[in-house]
This record gives C-alpha cells, structure tokens and sequence, in this order.
C-alpha cells in the first residue's frame, strides 16, 4: 500500500499533462477476451428473451457493437465484473440533462454564453447592488438581422456599395458619417455581413469623433433628448457629488455605450462567420489536394514515359548490339531490333547513352 | 498567421485601445493655454516635482532618491503634431481593419453551396486517389519490367 503514492508523486512531477485514468490499465488482450465472451454469451439470452416478444429488438440487439447494460454486468460473476466495468464506456448524457464541467453546468448540445457574458460585462461595467460602476445602464442591442440571407447576387450589391464608400472613406470622415448613418436606414435584410462589419467599423470611428467633441465642449453635459423626447435617464435618484438632485445619464456615457455596442456587434458577426470561414478552409484544403493528387499523378504519368522511352532506345541498342552473337539473349521480341544488325562502335555507343538515359529515369522512379 | 477572423478582432481590440490612448494623451498631456494679461504658472505635476525635488535637496541624508521631474509638456505645435499623427494612426488601423474585412473569404456562397462545393471536391478526390493509385501500378510495372531488362543485359554481357 506504501508503494503506489510515491509512483504517483512522480508522476505527477515528471509530466506536465496529468496522467491518464488508471482504468486504461484494464484494457489488457485478456479483458478484452473476456469481454468478448461475456457479450458473446449474454447477447444470446437477451435475443431469446426479446425474440418472444420482438423480433426487432433482437435483431437490433444482435448488432455487433451491442454493449452490456447495467443490469446485464451486474448478473455477472463478481472478479469478471469487476475485470469488465471499466471497459465499457458509460452512456452519453441526455442532451437535456445538465452536468457539470469544472464546475460549470454544461449540457451535452452546448449552450451559447454569449448572453451570460453580455450580462457579465454589463454587470462589469455597472454594479446595480452598489450603484456604482464605469459605465452604467449598457444594454446589448443586436443592431443586424438574426438570421442575414446570404444570396450570392445580393451581397454582390453589397459589395459594390461599400466599395464606393470605402472611396469617400479616403477622402474624409465627414463623407462616411453620411454614409454610415444613411447606410443604416437601408434595407436590412438584403445585406450581407461584409457590409454590416463595414457599417459598424465606420460607426466607430464616428462615435470615437463625436466623444471627443463631447469630451471637448463639456464632458458632463447631460444626454440630448431621445427619439421619443425624452430627456435624459436618471441613473441614480441622489448624485454622490451633488446631494440634493439626481444623477443623470450623461451624454459622454451614451456615446461609450453606443461604440462599446458597436464592437460586441461586430464580434458577434465575426463570431458567427466562423463557422462558414471553417467551410471555406475544408473548401481550401481540398482544392489543395485535388491539386497535389493530379499533379502528382501526372509527374507518374511522365516518369512512365520516360522510362518507357528509354527501354525502347535501350532495346534498340541492345538488340542492335546483341544483333550478331546472341539472337534472343536479351529480350523477346526484337523483331525490329535485329533487322538494324551488323556495325561497331557506333552502337556500343548508342547502347551506352541508352543505359545512361535509363538509370536516370530510374532515379527519377 | 491567424485566420483573418482573428485577425480582425484583434485589429478592432487595437483600434479601441489607440482610441483610448489617443483620449489619455489628450487629458493628460495638453499644455496649457495661457490666459492673456495673467502670469503663467506652472503646472501641477511640475509643481509637485519642484517640491519634491526642494524636499531632496534640503534633507541630502535622505536615502529615497527624489522621483525623475516629469516630462517637460510638448509645445503646442508639438502637441498639433502629435495630435495628427494619432489621428492618422487610428485611421489606418480603420482602414486596415476595412482591407481585412474585404478580404474575407466566401462571401459569395451560401452554406448549401459551401457543402455543396466539399461535397464535390470528395468526389473529385476520390476519382483522383484511383487514377493514382493505377498510375502507380503502372509505375511499378514499368519498373519491374527495367529491373528485369538490367538482369538479362547483366546475363548477356
């Protein structure tokens, strides 16, 4: 009992990654065997069992990656069951059914965090117990369509579109102001993300301007007026700094809410293309390899030449050669090879260069 | 090089920051307007550096070496300059972010026509791997048949 801590210990010491669960120990050729045979023997009964009652649950457990459930490794001996427990896998979990990864609930499908984590940064940002905070009341508000169409002719509009803003863009901020705020009130849903990113970036720019003038004039005024009218929200009903009134949304806060929306916006988008840049890349790679596969085909392709260029001119030498002394020593059919007999050393050379020209082609092979 | 989706957001996590720092340089290192027919007084930070530095010479023993003076305010044409450069620099990240952006890869195809797409390319593949692979039989043939021409010239000469 003494012995097995220490291994532990050094174990623990001399690998960075953890070790693996000690079951993999179990996976030995005998276990697995007897595995086997145990699966072998219960399979039989449990189709005798449901053939009485279902010929398709039988046929359905005869399935050769039938596994032995609970019950069936509890009827077992007791060394052979404890031999056998770690060597079937546990069921996956219910998709519904909540478990816990580093102490995290988590469910088999996976859910999105993006809204905990909206909810995190908001509570970040403004500690509603304490009332206090950077920047308070900052909402997430999805400024692009949920589920955008991506029609091949549509975002080729788009595309055309920002180009031509990307122009005025050079030119000055005050040109894409108008266009990024004209652009927003288009039509939303024919537009494809390209575009919205495009929207936001430029959004951001503005937004980054029109705090700076803000911070310039008077970093405390209050928020204009919304849409509605409405003057601005009362974040707190006693300013800390000036008892007696209220404490209002400024408008230096309505600004870094609006850029700070802006950019949860775009890394959302980036966000959902991910998937789609993954598709592309598998897209790539097999391009790639459809390529290499040809190309590799054709240097077979030409290295086949070659070679049988080179024991055409070889058997032409050789039976050139050989003509005379040998008839069929070299090869079988010389039909055409004995008729160019007789001369000597003008084909010794020629078998040469022919011999030279083969063992390069072998090379290349 | 990371994917231009990374990429991107770590441009835009850039561009706040130059946005940020850019505000910090404003607030922290405008120089001061002088006020027309006042004296014009140093600032706070050079004050306190003053102070500070008085405190040090007036106690030599003190073993605590007096805080480096401050760095002296640009002038205001230094400041307009610095102010542009920040200001071109945030732009160009802008518009580094805007050629990333356009650079994305397949805009122009829907998910159906993305799987569509690897849906073909397997089938392209797999006709290529068994054009290959008798390619390659080929090859050995051939081979084959060389090595056994080197045996019966051996064998002849």
């Amino acid at each position: 009992m003494a012995q097995p801590p220490p291994e532990e210990e050094e174990q623990f010491l001399t690998s960075i990654f953890p070790a693996p669960p000690p079951f993999y120990k179990h996976f030995t050729p005998t276990n697995l065997s007897a595995l086997k045979d145990a699966q072998e023997k219960l399979s039989p009964n449990t189709n005798d069992q449901n053939s009485n009652k279902n010929s398709k649950d039988a046929s359905s457990s005869s399935f050769p990656t039938t596994t032995l459930t609970p019950t069936q490794l509890l009827d077992l001996p007791a060394p052979l069951r404890e031999q056998l427990t770690y060597l079937i896998p546990p069921p996956p979990p219910d998709p519904s059914v909540e478990y816990r990864v580093f102490g995290k609930p988590t469910k088999l499908g996976g859910d999105d965090p993006f809204e905990y984590i909206m909810q995190y940064v908001r509570n970040r940002l403004w500690n509603p117990d304490t009332s206090q905070g950077l920047l308070p009341l900052w909402e997430y508000e999805r400024l692009y369509p949920a589920d955008p169409s991506s029609k091949s002719s549509l975002s080729r509009e788009g595309a055309g579109d920002t180009q031509m803003t990307d122009e005025n863009n050079n030119n000055n901020t005050q040109t894409t102001q108008q266009q990024g705020e004209g652009g927003g009130g288009g039509d939303w849903g024919t537009l494809d993300r390209q575009t919205y990113l495009f929207r936001f970036l430029r959004s951001i720019i503005i937004k980054h301007v029109e705090l700076l003038g803000i911070l310039a004039t008077d970093p405390t005024a209050p928020a204009p007026p919304d849409a509605d009218g409405n003057g601005p929200q009362v974040i707190l009903p006693e300013n800390p700094f000036n008892p007696g009134t209220p404490l209002y949304d400024k408008a230096k806060d309505k600004v870094l809410r609006e850029i700070l929306n802006l950019v949860m916006n775009m890394h959302a988008l980036i966000n959902e293309y991910r998937p789609h840049q993954a598709r592309e890349t598998l897209i790539r790679v097999l391009e790639g390899q459809v390529e290499r596969k040809k190309k590799e085909i054709e240097g077979v392709r030409r290295m086949a030449g070659r070679v049988g260029e080179a024991l055409e001119g070889l058997r032409g030498a050789a039976a050139a050669a050989g003509g005379g002394e040998e008839g069929g020593g070299v090869d079988g059919n010389e039909g055409e090879g004995s008729s160019s007999g007789g001369g000597g050393g003008v084909e010794k050379d020629e078998e040469k260069i022919a011999m030279r020209e083969m063992w390069r082609a072998l090379e290349g092979v | 090089m990371a994917d231009i989706l990374t990429q991107i957001q770590d441009e835009l996590d850039m561009l706040l920051n130059q946005m940020q720092s850019s505000l910090a340089y404003i607030h922290y290192r405008t120089p001061p307007a002088p006020i027309q027919n006042q004296p014009l007084l140093s600032s706070f930070a050079e004050h306190e550096a003053q102070t500070q530095a008085q405190q040090a010479a007036s106690q030599p023993n003190n073993a605590q070496p007096a805080p480096a003076a401050p760095e002296p305010l640009p002038t205001p044409e230094e400041f307009q300059k610095d102010i542009r450069e920040l200001s071109r620099d945030l732009l160009l990240k802008e518009q580094q972010i805007e050629v990333l952006i356009g650079s994305l890869p397949g805009l122009h195809s829907s998910e159906a026509e993305q799987v569509e797409r690897m849906r073909e390319l397997e089938k392209e593949l797999e006709e290529l791997e068994g054009e290959r692979l008798k390619a390659v039989k080929e090859k050995e043939e051939l081979v084959k048949l060389v090595e056994g021409r080197i045996m019966s010239l051996g064998e002849s000469a």
